[in-house]
């Protein structure tokens, strides 16, 4: 299904008990013949995420740096997301939940004195792991649609618990300027640092995990978990940790979130959320770090495009003026007939429609240089 | 009897009606394909602009109830025709992901069209109330939307159960590929249950609306607060859907009535974890919980 398991599906019966056993026997033949293209593929990602990341802090402007730090936050969410769905193959619309939890816990306790700064976005972690945790002991009961309920609920129980607690306090909670040492990350390009950082982490563990046996024991379980179990795999003991995981980064994204937009109201964490960072991860292509990101451009920026889009209307007043106001509409509309078209004619999204082009590209060159040859 | 009791007693007879039918809509697709569908609240959508569109030209309530039914026959089967007949085959978690994007994208289609704001109707029915017996109020809306569904049911039980046609989509929902083996035309059955459980998502859609004002987002929400009715009463019956829909807007009313109407999704949600966690194929559903 995705371009970066490929290797792993193809032979897992004879990977898997090997890779538990420690991996040191893994066949080094094909460890080799794997490693050209999984190190072009990474060095292009390490690339393209360097350039973003010098422009997000040094070259945008600061609009366009606000609205990448929104990017950078749902990138993250989208990681976690993908995590669940994408790897372990759990349909959960539990994200607005879980960010909830680490945006109103990092809100609460970023001013304390016994939590200085990057301790909120552990404990928020923390805690998202915890309701991972308890997600994760229940969905070992369900399958397919009744884990995506059981998350549903979990969203409506939330979001409830949530606004309980804001309670009379209209404004929301306010979370503190977060402060490393003497370095304050006071403002939007401090905060888009941070933010980098906190993705890059998550990143470079979640590659490192994905490459190895967990990833291939995850593989396992979203192909067959029968198959998978009587492979060897644990199948119990690798969900509860990707429920755990997912769940614990997906706070660490509504953490930055709290910090990013500095107030915190019950508002945001709405089911249309859980939705929305689903899409991402779908329209990007499910299994595949490089399609969260993009997944997370995408839908974030959508209604900035179609503001642009908009300028250039600017001769009839008529339509300019529609689509300004309908702007947020426009782009859930765009977003739904998207997914759609991801799902029936592309179904590894945007990732793979990359992928395709680069082979045609790739299949071109090659023809060109062999003519020439001949 | 205390006014209380008798709101309780219409609230939940009207409530219930319109959940009843949404989950009808979503057993009946269940039942034929499979299908997980989080879009039941886009069809009612779909139903209740085009019901409010007719009115506003003064078409008589029970033609404009008719039309709308009929044009959301339209929509459902030309969804199937035109998505979801290409995913034939693919995973249930990648059908239901495709409802997901088909309800944002009507959902974003009527908010463009007819705005965010409440939908209001034109005085489409006489207001007029009946004192049934004390303190018991019913109006001529609470009358109108159970007969609405009363008659649904009672079209719809008939032809599932007791028809060729009936024991054809019980043969697609079976085994797709048997039932064309013998003769039975698939793609019809499945085009036909997309069309009524549009249909009658559509039927609760235009109820929906003549109870309350309600803005085009909640109209979308009862696709994912019908859910607890559809569980409870069991995913594939459609039995199970009335009494359901009728319990879950119990659970709903009494909550609302005696302690606050903010607590209705969590108390709602509450029963639906319940449900999952005791008996998970509902009080009418079949025993079979996970598929391979």
């Amino acid at each position: 299904m995705n371009q970066d398991n490929e290797h792993v599906l193809t032979k897992e019966s004879s990977a898997l008990p090997v890779a538990r056993a420690g991996g040191q026997a893994a066949t080094r033949l094909d460890a080799v013949s794997r490693l050209r293209r999984m190190d072009v593929r990474r060095m292009a990602g390490a690339v393209v995420f360097l350039v973003l990341a010098l422009y997000v802090l040094f070259g945008a402007s600061a609009f366009n740096q606000y609205e990448a730090s929104l990017v950078l936050v749902f990138a993250v969410a989208a990681l976690g997301q993908d995590w669940l769905m994408g790897r372990a193959g759990q349909i959960s619309l539990g994200a607005a939940a879980f960010m909830a939890v680490g945006a109103f816990t990092t809100a609460r306790i970023s001013a304390e004195s016994w939590a200085p700064f990057p301790l909120p976005i552990i404990i928020s972690a923390v805690f998202g792991c915890l309701l991972g945790l308890i997600v994760g002991l229940t969905g070992l009961r369900f399958r397919g649609l009744y884990l995506a309920l059981s998350t549903l609920a979990l969203q409506f129980i939330v979001a409830f618990a949530v606004q309980r607690y804001q309670g009379s306090n209209q404004a929301g909670l306010v979370a503190a300027v977060p402060k490393a040492g003497g370095f304050a990350f006071d403002n939007v390009q401090r905060l888009n640092l941070l933010m980098l950082i906190v993705l890059a982490l998550v990143i470079l563990g979640l590659g490192g995990l994905y490459r190895r046996a967990p990833g291939r024991a995850w593989a396992a379980i979203r192909q067959n978990e029968f198959a998978a179990a009587v492979a060897g795999v644990d199948v119990v003991r690798w969900k509860l940790l990707a429920f755990i995981g997912s769940s614990g980064i997906i706070a660490v994204a509504g953490s930055l979130y709290a910090y990013q937009a500095s107030t915190v109201t019950y508002i945001p964490f709405s089911i249309q959320l859980a939705v929305s960072i689903l899409v991402m991860v779908f329209i990007g292509g499910l299994g595949s770090m490089t399609g969260a990101i993009i997944g997370a451009i995408f839908v974030e920026l959508l209604p900035e495009w179609i503001q642009m889009i908009t300028n250039h209307f600017q001769g009839s007043a008529g339509l300019s003026s529609w689509m300004q106001s309908n702007a947020a509409e426009l782009a859930l509309a765009i977003y739904g007939l998207v997914l759609l078209l991801v799902l029936i004619f592309e179904r590894d999204g945007i990732v793979g429609i990359l992928n395709r082009l680069a082979g045609l590209g790739l299949r071109l060159i090659r023809r060109r240089t062999q003519g020439q040859e001949s | 009897m205390s006014p209380q009791v008798a709101g309780l007693i219409t609230g939940t007879l009207t409530t219930g009606a319109i959940l009843s039918l949404i989950a009808v809509g979503f057993v009946v697709m269940y039942r034929a394909t499979k299908v997980v569908s989080f879009a039941q609240g886009a069809f009612s959508l779909v139903g209740g602009f085009s019901f409010m569109a007719l009115s506003q030209h003064h078409v008589n309530v029970v033609l404009a109830l008719l039309a709308s039914i009929v044009i959301s026959l339209f929509a459902g089967a030309l969804t199937y025709q035109l998505v979801f007949r290409r995913l034939v085959g693919a995973e249930p978690f990648v059908t239901a992901i495709a409802t997901i994007g088909l309800a944002t994208l009507i959902e974003a289609c009527a908010i463009i069209i007819w705005g965010s704001g409440p939908i209001i109707l034109p005085n489409v029915l006489s207001g007029r109330v009946y004192h049934v017996s004390g303190s018991l109020l019913v109006t001529s809306a609470d009358i109108f939307i159970v007969g609405a569904a009363v008659v649904v049911f009672a079209l719809l039980v008939p032809m599932l159960y007791r028809t060729q046609l009936g024991l054809r989509v019980q043969a697609v929902a079976d085994h797709p590929r048997l039932a064309a083996y013998v003769g039975v035309n698939v793609i019809a059955i499945t085009t036909l249950a997309w069309a009524v459980s549009a249909a009658t998502a559509a039927v609760g859609g235009v109820a929906f609306l003549l109870t309350s004002q309600p803005s085009p987002d909640s109209v979308y929400s009862l696709g994912l607060v019908v859910f607890p009715a559809i569980l409870l009463g069991g995913l594939d019956s459609i039995v199970g859907a009335l009494v359901g829909g009728m319990l879950l807007a119990l659970v709903q009313n009494v909550v609302t009535t005696y302690v606050s109407g903010t607590w209705v999704d969590v108390v709602s949600y509450g029963l639906l974890l319940a449900v999952l966690l005791i008996r998970p194929q509902g009080l009418f559903g079949s025993t079979e919980v996970s598929r391979v």
